[in-house]
């Protein structure tokens, strides 16, 4: 590894068997994860040349759960690395040795499908295409599309701030979000934003998009639904040299009588 | 936009009826009414053969569309047939500055004597260099991961940012100094403490040097223990 993580804190290490105790009492099952084996599918996210197993993982179920897990590691001065399917690119889900890693993947329903207002409301563990799949009986589709649509989950998309090739006309997940539920550190939940499009005060759903689980653990997204064009054309363009494309996709929204100088 | 390498790999990967014999390859999509659409693409056509480009193909159905995008969408893994590894970059250039940026990634990539297929989002100028390389090689990874360095400072100095899509987290975050000054930095660092003022949340991530919270203003040290010690502090 070339790049420097915090030390572990051996304090904390040296309590673990108490601190997955007291994790089992908060989720109780198979939501807390400690076997070094078991462990191991969470040892990395999509940036593969970087692992770490996790202290221990634990998977809840409520926001409930969330929020006694993050107060519960605030008071015992233990640190926690969120997770979503794991897709992540830069490494944003990587666990640290002495970190709780907290896996959202059982949040998988969808709340709500709100044709009226043109939402839905979900949990942050649906992939991203799921949601497009609800709703595309009646037409209608989340703009946003990442290539790892079908296994990233809504929620690390609004930690990462994620796009897609449809993004250039429908914007990015910050363009297609309205709100969010998100548990602090403190275990405080907050509600931010909603089904309408205007908010009031500051805008914090713009702050938590692509905050990357620094800021606190996302547990229902309010996202935006179009309905789908009536039809789609794809044009594709080839150039025996890599520079023309490169001015055709600069000059398509530009004005003629400038395009030449690019030529 | 796929430039050769990628087109190459693409193509053996999910036979798109993609042109072998050309150096870059670029997907237009228009959606809406049908007599919008029918119109608009015809004017996009010309723009694109007044740039000197080859129109190949228009879509005439779902299908054909689809499979103009299959390659595109599976261009990845496809990358990934060709090198044993490689790294995925991320950088967001102004899209004027396309043409600078690819040569010089052109550049760097003979200059670091590794291999790199380009898949992008040319329209918003959204850069995804795939570096080849072979992590069984002692060295490989390191220099691979300088390649990679080397393009997303050269997108903060075309006008650009370190990001698109991806996120900072580990990957991007000693680079943040490349697009921010101290004061930047010590500002976002704020609204961290705003959230989470123990700094347990993700911590490593995104951040090249963390803050105590009451060195940027707030005071909160829990139980008289300064978080991260170990941690470099200005």
């Amino acid at each position: 590894m070339s790049i420097m993580m915090p030390a572990a804190d051996q304090a904390v290490l040296a309590r673990r068997a108490e601190i997955v105790a007291a994790l089992r009492a908060i989720v109780p099952g198979e939501g807390v994860i400690d076997s070094a084996a078991e462990m191991l599918a969470y040892e990395s996210d999509g940036l593969t040349a970087y692992r770490q197993p996790p202290m221990v993982v634990v998977l809840p179920n409520t926001t409930e759960q969330v929020a006694k897990v993050l107060k519960y590691c605030q008071g015992q001065g233990i640190k926690v690395v969120p997770r979503g399917s794991g897709t992540s690119l830069s490494g944003g889900a990587l666990p640290l040795a002495d970190a709780v890693l907290l896996g959202l993947g059982k949040f998988k329903r969808i709340r709500e499908i709100d044709f009226d207002n043109r939402v839905v409301v979900t949990e942050p563990g649906v992939t991203n295409l799921a949601i497009s799949q609800a709703v595309a009986h009646a037409g209608f589709y989340y703009a946003p599309d990442p290539s790892s649509q079908i296994a990233c989950s809504i929620g690390g998309n609004v930690a990462e701030n994620s796009g897609g090739v449809h993004c250039l006309k429908y914007g990015m997940t910050t363009n297609n979000v309205l709100g969010c539920e998100i548990v602090l550190m403190s275990g405080e939940i907050l509600r931010i934003g909603g089904k309408s499009a205007e908010n009031a005060g500051y805008d914090l759903m713009g702050i938590i998009t692509g905050s990357e689980g620094l800021l606190g653990v996302i547990t229902e997204i309010t996202v935006r639904i179009l309905q789908k064009p009536e039809t789609a054309r794809a044009l594709m363009v080839a150039s025996p040299r890599s520079r023309r494309p490169a001015n055709a996709s600069h000059g398509s929204s530009a004005p003629a009588s400038s395009r030449a100088a690019w030529r | 936009m796929m430039d050769k390498p990628a087109i190459h790999a693409a193509e053996a990967f999910v036979h798109a009826g993609y042109p072998l014999d050309v150096e870059a390859l670029l997907i237009i999509e228009l959606d809406g009414p049908q007599i919008e659409v029918d119109e608009l693409i015809t004017r996009v056509e010309s723009i694109a053969k007044g740039c000197g480009s080859v129109t190949l193909q228009i879509s005439n159905s779902e299908a054909e569309r689809n499979l103009f995008w299959a390659g595109r969408k599976a261009a990845f893994p496809a990358v990934g047939r060709i090198s044993p590894d490689y790294l995925c970059m991320d950088g967001t250039i102004p899209r004027g500055a396309l043409p600078r940026a690819l040569a010089r990634i052109r550049d760097l990539s003979e200059k670091y004597g590794l291999g790199v297929a380009n898949v992008f989002h040319a329209g918003d100028g959204n850069l995804h260099p795939l570096i080849l390389y072979d992590a069984n090689k002692p060295g490989e990874i390191e220099k691979a991961e300088a390649f990679g360095a080397d393009i997303l400072r050269c997108c903060v100095e075309l006008g650009g940012v370190l990001t698109g899509e991806h996120g900072v987290g580990i990957e991007k975050r000693d680079l943040m100094p490349e697009m921010f000054t101290e004061i930047d930095l010590n500002q976002q660092q704020r609204l961290k403490c705003a959230f989470d003022a123990e700094g347990l949340l993700n911590p490593g991530k995104v951040f090249p040097t963390l803050h105590r919270c009451a060195e940027l203003g707030r005071v909160h040290v829990h139980a008289g223990k300064l978080a991260f010690p170990d941690i470099p502090r200005f």
